[in-house]
């Protein structure tokens, strides 16, 4: 099982759509099977996944997530599980608390009830090996396949949860959009990073322009100008931290072009020529965490 | 003066009018078989082998221009022709266009320098008194 957690500090760079369409590539593949999870608290992620273009919800998700949580089995249920002082972790893994999309492709949903997990309401220190004790669970769990790839999108913070994931996973995936911000934001993340994990070790990171532009015109460039300039940065950026902190860390080729409707790609399909750039990239994202 | 007095004034004046547009319009005209003065000729696009000397050129300057030599790096960017300047900076995707004036590309060259030296000089935004 290999783990990969998408962050980064700033919203709306695209995590949530980089997730999902990872998940969906991946799933493609009848042989792999993929489970994502939605651990940030604004949902985005479990919404486009349980609502309708119209905004009203899937019956299927919604009788299925009524059911979830009447049984208590939700990802904050789990986390209040995990927490109780002097029990072992109780908590039984199956379909009421894994959601299936399709046949290769499944799904934890956020609740809100995580909003809470930042209050002093759970043990921090213990907090920080929850995902690794659930994902134990899921592994050994017989109700549920073998996971080839579990993917997490995380909140846009360092928050408990976020520990949890960064503290266990194989790589952090940050997306970056072509603005100045990206880069300098970049330098903030990696900077903070082998801090906040420690004591464990930091896993290798791998980053990837999202949204990209294209040139105007005749021009034979890439990218436009803008995009270029601030990959060029990020590119900078990480070569620079990557050696001060000795960090494994990748600028992925692939770029995500950006695209009309791209949002809605969750709900209403993939677009071809969108597909084959997240299927350009997860072929990337395997090479490296394939490497030693 | 009577109204007659004044139609006839005023019917000089237009037989005036007329003469001078008339002849506004000889002086704007083109003759005919003329054509526009041609633009003065694009220069060729950008070669893959100039590329990067046009980047390692840019660096170099920036390098310069970090440590201190802000004003010799100024003097030499205006001494270049304007041409060479539109293609410095495209080389280094600025956004520059083949009529944008000499000062506009001087300005966009130094908010590039100016911006990769807040990214250069990392993360902290604390001073460092230790105070």
């Amino acid at each position: 099982m290999k783990t990969i957690a998408t962050i980064n500090f700033k919203g709306g760079v695209g995590k949530t759509t980089a997730t999902w369409s990872l998940g969906y590539v991946a799933s493609l593949d009848p042989k792999v099977k993929t489970l994502i999870f939605d651990l940030d608290a604004q949902m985005s992620l479990t919404q486009a996944i349980a609502l309708n273009e119209d905004g009203s919800p899937f019956k299927s998700f919604s009788d299925w997530y009524e059911r979830s949580n009447g049984k208590h089995k939700t990802i904050f249920c789990a986390l209040d599980e995990f927490t109780k002082p002097a029990t072992n972790f109780k908590f039984g893994i199956n379909h009421d608390f894994i959601y299936r999309i399709s046949e290769c492709y499944h799904f934890v949903p956020s609740v809100e009830d995580l909003y809470w997990t930042e209050l002093e309401l759970f043990d921090r220190d213990k907090v920080k090996y929850f995902i690794q004790r659930l994902l134990e669970k899921i592994q050994n769990s017989t109700n549920v396949p073998n996971y080839d790839y579990v993917l997490f999108d995380c909140p846009p913070s360092f928050s408990l949860l976020s520990y949890s994931v960064l503290s266990c996973c194989d790589l952090v995936l940050i997306p970056i959009n072509p603005d100045f911000f990206a880069a300098k934001g970049l330098d903030l993340l990696l900077g903070s990073l082998r801090m906040r994990i420690e004591p464990f070790p930091v896993p290798r990171i791998g980053v990837f322009m999202n949204r990209a532009k294209k040139p105007g015109g005749a021009s034979i460039k890439r990218y436009s100008n803008e995009t270029q300039r601030y990959l060029d940065d990020a590119r900078d950026v990480l070569g620079r931290v990557s050696k001060e902190k000795k960090l494994k860390v990748r600028l992925f080729d692939t770029a995500i072009f950006d695209r009309v409707g791209m949002k809605r790609a969750i709900q209403e399909g993939m677009p071809s020529d969108f597909q084959r750039q997240f299927q350009n990239l997860w072929n990337e994202i395997q090479v490296f965490l394939r490497e030693k | 003066m009577s109204t007659r007095d004044i139609d006839k004034e005023i019917e000089s004046i237009h037989v005036k009018l007329d003469r001078i547009l008339d002849q506004l319009q000889k002086i704007t005209e083109r003759p005919p078989g003329s054509k526009r003065p041609s633009p003065k000729p694009k220069p060729p696009a950008l070669t893959a082998e100039e590329i990067p000397k046009f980047q390692e050129r840019f660096n170099s300057l920036y390098e310069r221009w970090l440590s201190g030599n802000e004003h010799e790096v100024q003097e030499e960017l205006e001494q270049l022709d304007v041409d060479e300047l539109r293609r410095l900076s495209d080389a280094n995707n600025l956004n520059v266009t083949s009529r944008m004036p000499k000062q506009k590309v001087l300005e966009l060259i130094a908010a590039r320098f100016r911006e990769k030296r807040q990214l250069h000089r990392g993360v902290s935004l604390r001073s460092n008194n230790g105070t």
